[in-house]
């Protein structure tokens, strides 16, 4: 069933609370990587702005329970309006299948919010290549993947988008990150590819580079390590994960940006 | 001219490969071509360069430059297939470039130079460009040359635009017509010219560059992040 079909009101940025006259079919969007940091706020985010929203977790069963439990507190018909699902973004078959599970729980797909990514820092002249070519599969390829089983689900309705959560690494470059930022970097150009290849049939696709932003990883860092960092940064503070979440639905929403982007850095070197 | 380098030009089988060799010959300098499959005026043919590298090296070197030609070839991204390509390409390309970097931090003042296909005149042109390699080679080049720098390896790239040989002319001229007004400004770049460009770099000693991504176009597309 579409809006178009039932001529429902669509409310993807209301909350929805309380009776309304009109049944509401809300937008759906699936985010991957949900359960921490950047992606946690996202999906945070995207629940309080009136989204259904389907998240996915690799491994951490009891955090993504736990945190699905936070989010449909207060909220009306909430295993309807939020759902976790376990996937590991290097298996084919997983990513294949997801679309298609999000669709089966929610009844549709809006937009994707590719989150999900790893990185294994180091000097890459010692790194050995099966370290490389696993950030790459799980950055790339399987974003990439992932993107590509969404299409048909996302195509199918009035307003599909997909937002990549690359990183100002990816653009900037960043030492001892050579494989991540290669991924980032890809990733990048394949939303240039995707919003180009997709545009005339209604799929906007953006991406954001977030740089240093304040997140558990970054919290067990001594100052000295990352000092110089926010002295080249004008705003001269980390971002927050809710600054980055903010972008992701700016995105979300109906718009002219297209293969764009948008660097979430606090004006690092500029 | 500081003096005679030893050039490895790998994927030389390209218009811009094949200008640049006959241009760094023309000026005196050793120049040995790769491909990736048997090529007339080839030099070395190979496909496991990271493990080839030093007996190439030994047969024609030592190297002090080595460039990473542009590669032909559209990439799409329309099946998992696809991706998997990309990626492979990418891995494979990762392995060289670092391949190439250890050898050349044994020396001094190393130049190794990448050569990427700016795409965004496909609204154009039918070249054959996809931006997904060069953007992931871009995050690439400008970190590992941070981390190469104090080995005396200067890590760069080249972000070129179409060439005039990689098309036929009659495209260029449909593309200009197209373009109506801004016609007389659309004149496609010869490979020789920018052969002649990189040349001038290569022979630089100590060049004031690292980890940058120079654009080389007439500065019409627009592909900026």
């Amino acid at each position: 069933m579409t809006s178009k079909q039932a001529n429902i009101t669509l409310q993807p940025a209301d909350c929805g609370v309380g009776a309304s006259a009109v049944p509401v079919l809300r937008k759906t969007v699936l985010v991957t990587g949900g359960t921490r940091g950047i992606g946690r706020a996202i999906v945070t985010k995207l629940v309080s702005d009136g989204w259904n929203v389907g998240f996915t977790y690799r491994s951490e069963a009891s955090v993504a329970d736990l945190f699905l439990q936070t989010l449909r507190e207060g909220i009306m018909d909430s295993e309807q309006r939020v759902q976790a699902f376990a996937v590991d973004l290097a298996s084919e078959e997983s990513v294949r299948n997801l679309p298609a599970q999000v669709e089966t729980h929610f009844g549709r797909l809006d937009a994707l919010v590719n989150n999900a990514g790893l990185t294994d820092d180091g000097a890459f002249l010692t790194m050995d290549a099966a370290r490389w070519q696993r950030v790459l599969n799980a950055n790339f390829g399987g974003t990439a993947r992932l993107t590509l089983a969404a299409l048909p689900a996302l195509l199918r309705q009035p307003d599909p988008s997909v937002v990549v959560v690359a990183s100002l690494a990816g653009i900037s470059g960043k030492e001892g990150q050579v494989s991540y930022a290669t991924s980032k970097g890809a990733l990048v150009g394949f939303t240039q590819w995707l919003g180009r290849r997709y545009g005339e049939q209604g799929l906007r696709v953006n991406a954001i580079a977030p740089g240093f932003i304040r997140t558990e990883m970054v919290n067990v860092l001594e100052p000295e390590m990352y000092d110089h960092i926010l002295a080249a940064t004008a705003l001269k503070r980390m971002g927050e994960v809710a600054e980055v979440a903010s972008a992701v639905v700016f995105l979300l929403s109906p718009g002219y940006l297209q293969g764009s982007t948008l660097r979430i850095d606090g004006g690092f070197k500029r | 001219m500081d003096k005679k380098q030893r050039v490895l030009i790998v994927d030389a089988d390209h218009s811009l490969g094949l200008a640049l060799s006959k241009e760094l010959a023309e000026a005196g300098h050793s120049v040995t071509t790769h491909a990736r499959k048997s090529e007339p005026g080839i030099d070395i043919v190979g496909n496991d360069i990271p493990n080839e590298l030093l007996k190439w090296d030994s047969a024609y070197g030592p190297f002090e430059r080595i460039v990473f030609g542009l590669q032909d070839g559209a990439e799409v991204a329309e099946t998992p297939e696809d991706i998997g390509k990309i990626q492979h390409d990418l891995a494979r390309t990762l392995g060289e470039i670092k391949a190439s970097v250890q050898m050349l931090s044994r020396r001094d003042d190393g130049q190794v130079w990448v050569l990427l296909q700016e795409d965004s005149m496909q609204y154009y042109l039918p070249v054959a460009a996809q931006p997904m390699r060069s953007r992931a080679l871009v995050g690439a080049i400008k970190s590992l040359a941070k981390e190469v720098f104090c080995f005396g390896v200067k890590l760069n790239a080249l972000h070129v635009q179409p060439l005039a040989e990689q098309l036929d002319a009659a495209l260029w001229k449909d593309a200009r017509t197209n373009l109506k007004a801004f016609a007389i400004k659309f004149r496609p770049q010869k490979s020789i010219d920018v052969a002649k460009f990189l040349r001038a770099l290569i022979e630089l000693k100590g060049i004031p560059l690292a980890g940058m991504v120079l654009p080389v176009g007439i500065g019409y597309p627009e592909n900026n992040v």
